[in-house]
């Protein structure tokens, strides 16, 4: 079962967390916010599933390139959107996550997340 | 005349001919005094013919050779012999001379025949000369030498080869190539590669190259080699070795501090990147307020969370910025310190206070362990720092979990501690974390300039005290800062007193 107004959201950044939760959900969406990659999976066991995934990759504990490689192996997770929130261009991405994921820059263009979280959810 | 006389006459004059054509000098005498003498000896003396004839010959020789020469001729002996003969300017001439009885119908007299040994002489002074000149420059240049002949026989080598080999002289003594390589095949951390180099060298003489190899020692050399030539033939084959190990480190050396320039760059945009995102996100939050589709109210409580958040990105860039500027201060020895008298409790309050609302918004509990005042005479400012570094360190690597800071006073000293309960530090990594640019944890899992721990330390160091790390995997990490009661700054260290 799948939340088409929830989103899960995981960044280790506290004020990251806060500031984009807080505009999110301007927006109308709910937001679950994770800080790291293990959080997010444990999140991800509760039902309903969200509609995406916002995902950053440098995170301490599990990072997002670990976090994507259990959800591509769980049957249940693996047809889960998920955009890659990254600092870094699309050349420095592993392409075991980078593979079905959409990539959106820091600092984000709003327009565009808002565009595609229209599109996905 | 007869015809028996006109032949003798003839070949007279074919003799004296030949006599007067002759490069060496050729002299008669009986008893010393010169019947005869051609050109070239006469020239040997700076003379002509007529000037000497029915002289006595010992006027033509250096005193000291006289009695030798007298000696030779009286005996009759014919053997070679060397005298020094005297110039008509007073100069001497060094002389070979073989010499015989012929006798004549008016008795015996003595043919002497001349080399003039100077040219020769001079020869060997040049070749001598140029020998001391080779020997002088082979054992000046800082580059080892040799030289190896076609049957793989050492012709040269210099001081500087044994040197950088140490080589003993009685293993070059042997002048034996394979010898000397198998002397100094221990040295090498590639033996085989070394001497297979060399046999190809030797199979191709006309081959010049340079390579280079490391030794056990750590030493690295080049060798250059090319083929020793006399004319268009190949006679043997020179090799210079230099040690280049302080050229390679210093390149080495460069490389890295040109990665870590360049992965610092990476580290610090993305630091930099974090709060910016979260300052834009905040931004976009309060504009987006302001035009709300359903026109309904906005909670103020959200307004003020946003408005709080942005001005914490402020904070959070000021303070990214604070700390390349205090690298900067420190690798130019520019950080003074404003020291006066200073409750290190107070000063860890507020340090506690200001970081709060990031520990807060993490979740993580922090107390403060400060049953007594400890007075101090410190630069309250940069204690802040030191602590607030500290918290920032454990609030990153402490996975969420509650921070402890005590605050002591331990003999003459002051001792502050700020304990995690989070990834702990590996002991192989304890020492790095204090240098910059350095996390023990891979730049991939961690934000974070790297500068922290380098900046808190120079701080701690110029304040005379010392900042000490016990650490544990997966058991946390406790860093304490002793402080001398009145401080006393290290001379390098300007000091401002507030």
């Amino acid at each position: 079962m799948t939340d088409n107004r929830q989103i899960l959201l995981v960044d280790d950044d506290a004020d990251l967390r806060e500031s984009l939760q807080l505009v999110l959900e301007l927006q109308g969406y709910s937001v679950v916010a994770a800080r790291d990659g293990a959080d997010a999976l444990a999140r991800l066991r509760e039902e309903p599933l969200p509609c995406v995934v916002l995902l950053d990759l440098m995170m301490p504990g599990m990072n997002g390139v670990e976090f994507r490689e259990r959800q591509l192996a769980d049957p249940r997770l693996r047809e889960l959107p998920v955009v890659l929130l990254t600092g870094a261009g699309s050349h420095a991405l592993d392409p075991r996550i980078a593979d079905g994921s959409i990539l959106l820059r820091k600092p984000f263009d709003f327009d565009r997340l808002f565009e595609l979280l229209g599109t996905i959810c | 005349m007869g015809a028996g006389e006109e032949t003798e006459a003839r070949s007279a004059a074919m003799l004296r001919a030949i006599c007067d054509a002759s490069v060496e000098g050729i002299v008669l005498h009986r008893d010393g005094v010169i019947l005869s003498m051609n050109r070239a000896a006469a020239a040997m003396i700076g003379r002509t013919p007529e000037d000497v004839v029915g002289k006595n010959l010992l006027e033509f020789v250096e005193p000291g050779s006289r009695d030798s020469v007298r000696t030779r001729y009286e005996s009759g002996e014919e053997p070679a012999f060397q005298f020094v003969g005297l110039r008509k300017d007073g100069t001497a001439i060094r002389v070979e001379a073989r010499s015989r009885n012929v006798e004549r119908e008016d008795g015996t007299v003595r043919a002497v025949l001349l080399r003039d040994l100077s040219e020769q002489d001079q020869a060997a002074v040049e070749r001598a000369e140029t020998i001391s000149l080779l020997r002088a420059t082979l054992d000046s240049v800082t580059d080892g030498v040799l030289v190896v002949n076609r049957e793989f026989q050492i012709t040269l080598y210099n001081d500087r080869f044994r040197e950088l080999w140490s080589i003993p002289d009685h293993i070059l003594a042997q002048k034996d190539d394979d010898v000397a390589i198998s002397y100094v095949e221990d040295q090498l951390v590639d033996p085989h590669s070394f001497r297979a180099r060399i046999y190809a060298l030797y199979a191709t003489p006309e081959l010049e190259s340079t390579d280079s190899f490391e030794l056990r020692d750590g030493r690295i050399f080049e060798r250059s080699s090319r083929p020793q030539r006399i004319g268009d033939k190949v006679v043997g084959r020179v090799f210079t070795l230099r040690d280049v190990t302080a050229q390679r480190r210093a390149e080495r050396t460069l490389e890295a501090a040109v990665q870590m320039r360049d992965e610092f760059l990476g580290i610090a945009s993305h630091e930099l990147f974090t709060p910016l995102t979260s300052l834009g996100v905040a931004i976009r939050g309060l504009r987006s307020m302001d035009r709300r589709i359903d026109g309904a109210a906005i909670p103020e409580a959200q307004r003020e969370r946003l408005f709080k958040n942005a001005e914490r990105q402020v904070e959070r860039l000021a303070r990214l910025v604070q700390a390349l500027l205090d690298v900067t201060r420190i690798d130019g020895g520019h950080l003074k310190l404003a020291v006066a008298s200073v409750d290190l409790r107070d000063v860890a309050r507020d340090a506690i206070e200001r970081f709060g609302p990031e520990l807060e918004r993490d979740g993580i509990a922090t107390t403060l362990d400060a049953p007594a005042a400890v007075l101090g005479a410190w630069d309250a400012t940069r204690l802040e720092q030191v602590i607030t570094n500290l918290l920032s360190n454990a609030m990153k690597f402490g996975r969420g979990r509650p921070i402890e800071v005590a605050v002591r006073r331990r003999g003459d000293k002051a001792e502050l501690t700020v304990r995690d309960h989070g990834l702990g530090i590996a002991e192989d990594q304890q020492a790095l974390i204090f240098e910059r640019f350095q996390r023990a944890v891979s730049s991939r899992h961690f934000a974070g300039l790297g500068l922290g721990l380098f900046i808190t330390r120079q701080i701690v160091e110029a304040h005379g005290g010392a900042l000490r790390l016990r650490s544990m995997v997966g058991e946390g990490a406790e860093f304490s800062v002793e402080l001398p009661i009145f401080a006393e700054p290290k001379p390098e260290v300007g000091e401002e007193v507030a």
